[in-house]
């Protein structure tokens, strides 16, 4: 298994966050450390409409979830 | 119709998303920074609660510990094979599954778990690698090295379902951590899973709700535990679908992805 793509280091905002893959029940979730304020917890999930989107879990945090999911696409797309 | 954080999603989606709240929130191990992989890993498992007809969902560490080894150097040795004092190389314990078979063979280390400690492994799918040995192109016949294709396997209209465990309490004698480990029974590949792990024949035994009520809370004799531990899935309730070689490193391990060199499974069970 490759650690560096299980745990790893993005910037958002101009700042560097700690992303953390794990799995549980299979199902692949992510959890955000920042440095400045709560963990956030994101999952991939399927609209109605049978597209997919990143939504934080639990509810509360999506644009945050949005943002940096789409940040972790490029993480894995470049890795 | 639902919503989930503002966006539209199915019922079915719904609930999954609900449900893993809950599993998220009762997971310790996301507040640590711990390396979580396919082996050895912390997954989602439901454990009796004691005297109740009621159970927890609870963390457990993928890889049976026997009670007899005394700290983690001890589990490492097992797990990764070691050399003893006499320098004779001892060969890895892989302990992730427990065949049924010899689930309750005397002197084997899951046979007190499988009579007392049962459990359900929470799963929305599994791995496996399919053997084919390609054709020489010379003489016809098939090569020694077989190319090896991952697949996905799930339940059809089931997005969650449950495998067969057991688990372990352990505590690490010289640093007194405490955890609960578990292993996966397999079972004979049905006509689906010989297919798809041609190599060694085997599959998880899933349970349908009936059985997993009764792994989990019966008081089943060891001719029934055997039947349980046993039971084959049937093929035409599952699916299976090719992904990419390094799955384990995507974003999404499950994708589906076609190669061109791998006949199509038969399908006519």
């Amino acid at each position: 298994m490759n650690e560096a793509v299980n745990n790893f280091e993005i910037s958002y905002r101009e700042e560097k966050i700690k992303v953390q893959r794990h799995s549980i029940g299979s199902q692949t979730i992510f959890r955000i450390v920042f440095s400045n304020k709560t963990p956030l917890v994101i999952t991939r999930a399927t609209h109605e409409n049978a597209y997919r989107f990143w939504t934080s879990i639990p509810e509360g945090r999506q644009r945050e979830a949005e943002e940096i999911g789409k940040l972790i696409e490029e993480f894995y797309k470049t890795k | 119709m639902c919503y989930y954080n503002g966006q539209k999603v199915t019922h079915a989606e719904f609930i999954r998303l609900k449900q893993l709240e809950k599993m998220v929130s009762r997971y310790d191990f996301l507040e640590r920074d711990l390396q979580i992989g396919f082996d050895y890993n912390q997954n989602a498992v439901l454990k009796r609660k004691p005297d109740e007809e009621d159970f927890d969902i609870v963390q457990m560490e993928w890889g049976f510990i026997p009670h007899y080894l005394k700290s983690r150097d001890d589990v490492a040795k097992m797990r990764n094979g070691y050399k003893d004092a006499s320098g004779k190389y001892r060969p890895a314990i892989i302990t992730l599954n427990a065949v049924c078979e010899e689930l309750l063979a005397p002197g084997k280390i899951y046979r007190e778990a499988a009579l007392k400690r049962r459990c359900l492994v929470l799963s929305t799918g599994f791995f496996e690698w399919r053997h084919i040995f390609p054709l020489n192109k010379k003489t016809g016949l098939p090569l020694k090295t077989a190319n090896k294709y991952p697949y996905h396997i799930t339940l059809k209209d089931k997005g969650y379902f449950f495998m067969a465990g057991i688990w372990q309490p352990w505590t690490d004698k010289a640093t007194g951590e405490y955890v609960e480990t578990f292993a996966v029974v397999t079972t004979q590949a049905n006509p689906l899973m010989l297919q798809v792990h041609n190599s060694k024949k085997r599959m998880p035994t899933i349970l349908n709700e009936d059985l997993a009520y009764e792994w989990l809370f019966g008081d089943p004799d060891e001719k029934r535990i055997l039947e349980i531990a046993s039971y084959q899935y049937p093929a035409s309730e599952m699916k299976a679908c090719t992904i990419a070689k390094d799955f384990r490193s995507a974003l999404e391990p499950a994708a589906p992805f076609a190669y061109e060199d791998v006949p199509a499974l038969e399908l006519n069970f």
